[in-house]
């Protein structure tokens, strides 16, 4: 076993300026990843100047990726989309994404509405900007536009731009702060395939706080949510990269100072510690945190103690490997680690974090509580990651789909936890907080239970 | 069945591309040749000059327009029963010139239009900085075989020659056209002809024909019709004759030397510095108006 930390990674290309060739990518492009963070918000209406299928392909391949969500609202087949083709492509597309935003606002129905745009315009150079502006002086809508050429990046890009989009063009350039009031960001709709449930149980341990917490995506009140970005105390950031470039532009903005969690809380130890480092900044009674770190772990730890026979019997200190995005890389190794005793044998991280930023996600890994430390890896190249995998003796993989048909193979215990998950539906089921900890420990004992 | 020539004229924007390929044009058709000219230029006024300076309605145009569009709505007779095709374009400033000659050429050869007319040359006259992969679509595998550079002695002119050079060493590889003369033309002062020839030399090409700058060619064009067709016998017209003769006999096909990275540039200067030391010395630099016969 190895006890030491690689820090060496296995390619060290900033993920801003150079995409190396990969095999199995496990994310989607700019425009994919931009399509679902606006569908996330309730009643936004993506509007697609994009080549036709790119809509799609996002659904079929980042969507239902995500634990097979379904279309919602406008997703799928009822996203409007301009559907360029080769007219467009050598005529320009200017004016059929005029057509395409009158039409839409003509038929559906919605509160935003963002104007994304696929690679073909950015490489034709489509003035977006301008036929936004132009429509916009016509009509009382509100009508964004994020550049979001799929050739701009991964799906972390295409959250980011759609944010930086909102903060640039939708919000307001001065607001009153309310205290008490959190945001969150980090949490990429659908590339972190449990995000609904996963910004609800922050959103259900910080609200128990006293906190007013504002998670944007998957909350019914939709744009009340976005024109609330500007009033908060404080933005908390679930990644040590992700969603950095939006929290700094607020903090540019509306000088609202962020804290930054590298990864998702599971269970108790550490979705203790989550909230212990939130209420030194924000204004939470001693007493308050106290009731509900008693509370929570009370409920948590009761339902370890109930599933500790069965997982003494069944499974006893497995070595495992992750393989996953920072957040849910580090969440999970340091949950099986440190609360249920396995060993961490391997942890391929996939999101291509900053160089550094890589240090605090090693030390957060060697900071586990087991006398064994994981061999850390960045990788995106699927074809890489099962080498990897292959040479360790791990008994439990927690992986993505990608990983699955190996992984039974080789009989280990498999759990998909990142994207993609095309083995599973996942609606509101999260293993972030207190609550997600005893839905994950359910999910890794049902892997062996019976009947016997 | 005889082989028809499908030749690529390439030059950059204004540099007398058009007015040379459609004067070849003129005259290989008065020949007897039958000549379809191509004009792969968004502005779309390669053929203006064969159909008394009309402009005729593009390819891409036409399939715009309509489902059921003929072949005769985008092939236009023209002098001498020239078949006059202009590929079209978007509007200056939007959507993307490079794609619409690509989808111009491919509707062509999809349709067969070369084997329904069966002309025995083809000339395509294309915009000659070959900024994108569109522009180079006329010299890939399967389209003209043999290509030739319409250039002054401007260094722009020549920049973009040896990017074409550039394009056609890429192409070269996988059945691309290859390369069959430099046509010289605005050659009116000796030092012109010595750079064209030092920069032929330089990028081991060679040299088809050199035309002087005239106001026949003015006066012609501004009649809306070639040299040929408004002043056949003038002394302009002859050495169109003598230029498209030797094109439609050069079967002399070869892979040019593009001068790279910052060779180009070192050779440019050394003329630079020629010309300062000629301009001491000499008067011709001055004496000749440009535009006079």
């Amino acid at each position: 076993m190895n006890n030491e930390i690689n820090s060496t990674p296995e390619f060290e290309s900033s993920p801003d300026t150079e995409y190396p060739p990969l095999e199995g990518p496990r994310f989607t492009c700019a425009l994919g990843s931009a399509i679902g963070t606006v569908l996330a918000i309730d009643r936004a209406i993506p509007i697609l100047h994009a080549g036709s299928g790119c809509g799609f392909a996002n659904l079929f391949g980042y969507q239902y990726g995500a634990g097979i969500q379904g279309v919602g609202y406008v997703g799928g087949c009822a996203t409007p989309s301009c559907n360029l083709s080769q007219d467009e492509v050598v005529f320009g597309g200017e004016s059929r994404l005029k057509e395409q935003i009158e039409n839409t606002f003509e038929i559906i129905d919605g509160d935003l509405y963002v104007v994304l745009n696929g690679c073909v315009p950015g490489l034709i150079g489509d003035d977006v900007q301008a036929v936004v502006k132009d429509v916009k002086s016509k009509f009382d809508y509100p009508l964004i536009h994020a550049d979001t050429s799929g050739f701009k990046g991964d799906s972390y890009v295409g959250y980011e731009e759609t944010l930086l989009a909102i903060v640039d063009q939708l919000l307001p350039e001065k607001a009153t702060k309310k205290k008490g009031l959190v945001n969150i960001f980090g949490v990429v709709p659908f590339q972190n395939i449990f995000w609904k449930g996963d910004l609800q149980e922050i959103k259900r341990i910080l609200t128990k706080l006293g906190l007013e917490v504002n998670i944007i995506f998957g909350d019914p009140e939709g744009l009340k949510t976005v024109e609330r970005i500007p009033e908060a105390e404080y933005n908390l950031v679930f990644s040590p990269w992700v969603g950095r470039k939006v929290v700094e532009k607020l903090e540019e903005k509306y000088n609202t100072p962020y804290l930054t969690f590298t990864h998702l809380p599971i269970g108790g130890q550490d979705t203790t510690a989550f909230i212990e480092s939130v209420v030194e900044k924000l204004d939470v009674s001693a007493e308050t945190l106290d009731r509900v770190i008693q509370e929570e772990s009370r409920d948590f730890y009761d339902d370890v103690d109930n599933a500790s026979d069965f997982m003494i019997f069944a499974f006893p200190t497995l070595p495992f490997a992750v393989v996953g995005d920072t957040t849910y890389a580090l969440g999970h190794t340091r949950f099986l680690a440190n609360e249920l005793g396995f060993i961490p044998s391997l942890v391929i991280i996939t999101d291509n974090p900053p160089l550094e930023v890589r240090k605090t996600i090693e030390e957060k890994l060697a900071d586990v509580d087991s006398p064994f430390k994981p061999k850390v890896v960045y990788q995106q190249d699927s074809y890489e990651i099962k080498q990897l995998v292959d040479k360790e003796q791990i008994a439990v993989l927690l992986a993505s789909s990608k990983e699955k048909h190996y992984a039974l193979e080789k009989g280990l215990l498999y759990l998909s936890i990142s994207f993609p998950a095309f083995d599973r539906v996942i609606l509101r089921k999260t293993y972030t907080g207190y609550k997600g900890g005893t839905s994950f420990i359910e999910d890794l004992c049902a892997l062996c239970a019976g009947p016997f | 069945m005889k082989k028809r020539k499908e030749i690529a004229i390439y030059g950059k924007g204004g540099i007398g591309k058009s007015t040379t390929t459609s004067n070849i044009s003129a005259a290989l058709s008065d020949e007897g040749y039958t000549v379809m000219q191509i004009g792969c230029d968004p502005k779309s006024d390669s053929t203006n000059t064969l159909t008394n300076g009309k402009s005729i309605p593009t390819v891409l145009e036409t399939l715009r327009n309509g489902r059921n569009v003929g072949l005769e709505d985008m092939i236009h007779e023209g002098f001498n029963g020239i078949l006059c095709v202009e590929a079209g374009g978007p509007e200056p400033g939007v959507g993307c010139a490079g794609r619409g000659i690509i989808t111009a050429v491919e509707f062509l050869k999809q349709k067969f239009v070369f084997e329904e007319y069966s002309p025995d040359v083809v000339l395509y006259d294309v915009l000659g900085d070959v900024v994108c992969g569109g522009f180079a679509m006329p010299i890939r595998e399967g389209v003209a075989s043999q290509v030739y550079t319409v250039s002054s002695a401007d260094f722009m002119a020549l920049y973009a020659a040896n990017n074409l050079f550039k394009g056609i060493k890429k192409y070269s590889n996988n059945g691309g056209a290859l390369f069959s003369g430099i046509i010289a033309n605005s050659i009116n002062l000796p030092i012109q002809k010595r750079i064209l020839e030092d920069f032929s030399l330089q990028t081991k090409s060679t040299i088809a024909e050199f035309v002087p700058r005239s106001l026949t060619v003015t006066r012609s064009e501004l009649g809306g019709k070639t040299t040929i067709e408004s002043d056949p016998d003038s002394e302009q017209a002859g050495v169109y004759r003598k230029l498209a003769k030797h094109i439609i006999k050069n079967d002399n096909e070869y892979v040019p030397s593009p001068l790279e990275g910052d060779e180009l540039k070192i050779w440019a200067e050394s003329w630079s510095d020629k010309l300062l030391e000629q301009k001491e010395t000499e008067h011709d630099l001055e004496c000749v108006v440009p535009g006079a016969e």
